[in-house]
């Protein structure tokens, strides 16, 4: 009965896609070829060329079928694994140079948990089943399919991580996305083009909006998460190499793309609103910087902190001694926030050490658009 | 699946990624979604179909999201692309629905016999006006039945006319403007379609009023207004059911997209039990 939630979720995300590409490489690869093509960009020395991209790219697009996966188990939606899966895709996860990858070089949270769930056989919050939980977890399936897919996206995120890409010998990155969004009139003329008619620049000023209109709608999922904390960061997970980011140079261009919206010249009447609009999405990217169970425990102690100010003393020593004495889900979030923060400092250190870094789904677009 | 009510999201027959849910326990009732300007199948509707999901009104409905090119088609090629796609599923219905549902679980499917009963038709802003004027076109056409079997539900319609340079900015920064320095106007065809007294407005009054009589459920029961919504003309049309139901708090873009126990999903959910 329910092994047909987990074969939809295989046949929308793993037959016949890239995932399964990457899925027959790793049985027929070497170990060295393997490793070649799963090394962090600063490890290489040199521009990976094409068809690595490529094959990487595919790996990328099979840790999403795990994060999926993972995600479909913690709500329910998937009941029953089937034997098989652990069969064959355990040893995947479980490789070294795989691992590196997922673990170290690009993060990935998720398909560590799946690992670590096929091999020990223990979840870390399998939720009792609910409908709520499934309305959730089709959200989550629809926005994932949107991040992943959307051309236009593609090429504003790939700008936004420092990449470029040449169309007809105009150069676009980062510096031209934000003058095209300082100019309302080029912004309008973008979104009025068909997608087959659309330069690089207005694929990035598209993509520009759907961003928005993306992390928007993950902010609002999380939000209704706030019952189940554990779901909540999941879908933050899944997302967290681009969330993760806000913090750094990566989101203070973003913010600044945002910024340039305010030099817009509007009507009167309408300043207000379109003031409030700004501050909207600068406080969306805000609550996206952080996992949600910090951003909700940040605030609960902020609430405990002004109530041992105005309380009474009573108040004020249980405040105390929940700060002395943490519970278990205290702890279990402090450890979230050191992690966040490590994962956090990695990148850092990474993206100052070797510059450009490239995020490789979008070097896969850059490659099959056309010049 | 739903909690255990309907199928997930599943492609369904349409160039422009028509999606369905399908019901574990159909009655023979269905349920449209007509999204609007800019809008898709996808994204428009937010989680609206899998929260009605949740109740038992909506239980033995199948769900349908269509998904069509609504900025570079006229507001009538989009009518005629809706018209065609309900008269494929509702005279084919279970050779489409089959294909559909096959992809999930080939033990859900229907006999070969099964038909609809009831529809609604839910259509958001531009979606409201094309579910209107497919339905005209119909029974115009005196071809199949089914408009006589359908009801109409309306979020934010506009079929009084839209402020158009508000309506782009709204779809596609998320707040609506009147002006901005520079830009004189958008030049998508649907948008003359949607000017206040455009033709096509002025056809679809028209007509509306010249066959109402005869057929009832060209009125919508149930239309709801974004409170102040700036981006379409809020006034009456036809004989639509009156008061109209304002809602605080959502604007044109966001009405569209309830959560939970909204006022939307209560008043809609007691249509869905008396279609």
């Amino acid at each position: 009965m329910h092994d047909r939630n987990f074969r939809y979720l295989e046949k929308q995300w793993f037959v016949a896609t890239a995932a399964e590409t990457a899925f027959n490489n790793f049985s027929k690869w070497r170990k060295l070829k393997l490793s070649r093509v799963l090394q962090h960009h600063g490890e290489l020395g040199e521009e990976p060329s094409d068809w690595e991209t490529l094959r990487r790219a595919d790996f990328d697009c099979l840790l999403t079928f795990y994060g999926i996966v993972e995600i479909g188990i913690m709500t329910g939606f998937i009941e029953e694994m089937p034997p098989s899966f652990r069969k064959e895709h355990l040893p995947l996860l479980c490789d070294g140079i795989v691992r590196r990858y997922y673990e170290w070089h690009y993060p990935q949270d998720l398909p560590r948990r799946l690992r670590e769930r096929l091999q020990s056989g223990v979840g870390y919050y399998v939720l009792p089943k609910s409908a709520e939980l499934n309305v959730a977890f089709h959200e989550f399936l629809k926005l994932t399919k949107f991040v992943e897919h959307d051309g236009d996206l593609h090429s504003f995120l790939w700008a936004l991580d420092r990449g470029f890409r040449t169309n007809k010998t105009v150069k676009c990155d980062f510096a031209r996305v934000k003058r095209g969004l300082l100019n309302a009139k080029r912004l309008a003329s973008a979104l009025q083009l068909a997608p087959e008619e659309r330069g690089e620049l207005d694929r990035a000023l598209n993509g520009f909006c759907k961003f928005i209109q993306f992390c928007e709608a993950v902010s609002g999922l999380i939000e209704c998460l706030e019952k189940t904390p554990q779901l909540a960061e999941a879908v933050w997970l899944a997302y967290g190499y681009w969330f993760r980011q806000l913090d750094t140079n990566f989101g203070a261009d973003l913010k600044g793309a945002i910024r340039c919206l305010t030099k817009w010249k509007v009507s009167s009447q309408d300043t207000l609103a379109f003031r409030k609009r700004i501050a909207e999405m600068q406080k969306v990217l805000r609550k996206l910087a952080l996992p949600p169970l910090a951003d909700w425990q940040r605030s609960q102690t902020f609430g405990r902190t002004s109530i041992s100010i105005s309380g009474s003393v009573s108040h004020r020593v249980e405040a105390l001694t929940r700060v002395v004495i943490p519970k278990e889900s205290d702890h279990r979030q402090r450890e979230l926030i050191k992690r966040f923060r490590a994962q956090r400092q990695h990148i850092k250190r990474v993206r100052s050490r070797r510059k450009p870094t490239r995020r490789v789904r979008s070097r896969r677009r850059a490659m099959m658009t056309p010049a | 699946m739903t909690g255990e009510t309907h199928t997930p999201r599943l492609d369904l027959l349409s160039a422009h990624g028509a999606q369905a849910l399908w019901s574990m326990s159909p009655q023979g009732r269905l349920l449209v979604f007509v999204h609007g300007f800019k809008g898709s199948a996808v994204d428009t509707w937010g989680g609206f179909p899998e929260q009605l999901c949740l109740h038992n009104e909506a239980k033995g409905y199948d769900l349908v999201c269509f998904g069509y090119d609504s900025a570079r088609q006229t507001a009538g090629e989009s009518a005629n692309q809706l018209q065609k796609f309900l008269n494929e599923l509702l005279f084919n219905t279970a050779r489409v629905v089959n294909r559909s549902i096959e992809e999930y679980d080939s033990r859900l499917r229907r006999e070969s016999k099964w038909n609809y009963k009831a529809m609604v038709i839910v259509g958001h802003s531009l979606g409201a006006c094309i579910s209107r004027r497919a339905m005209l076109n119909q029974l115009r056409s005196g071809t199949g039945r089914w408009p006589e079997r359908t009801k109409l539900v309306w979020f934010a319609p506009a079929h009084c006319g839209a402020r158009l340079f508000r309506l782009v900015t709204a779809a596609t920064l998320g707040v609506s403007l009147e002006f901005i320095d520079g830009v004189a106007a958008f030049a998508w065809p649907v948008l003359k379609d949607l000017q206040e007294d455009s033709k096509f407005l002025e056809e679809l009054r028209e007509h509306t009023e010249e066959l109402q009589d005869n057929t009832p459920n060209l009125c919508s029961p149930l239309t709801f207004w974004a409170w102040k919504d700036k981006v379409v003309i809020n006034g009456c049309f036809g004989k639509d059911k009156t008061p109209f139901e304002e809602i605080r708090g959502a604007s044109h873009v966001s009405i569209c997209k309830p959560t939970g126990n909204d006022k939307t999903v209560r008043l809609l959910l007691k249509e869905l039990v008396y279609a």
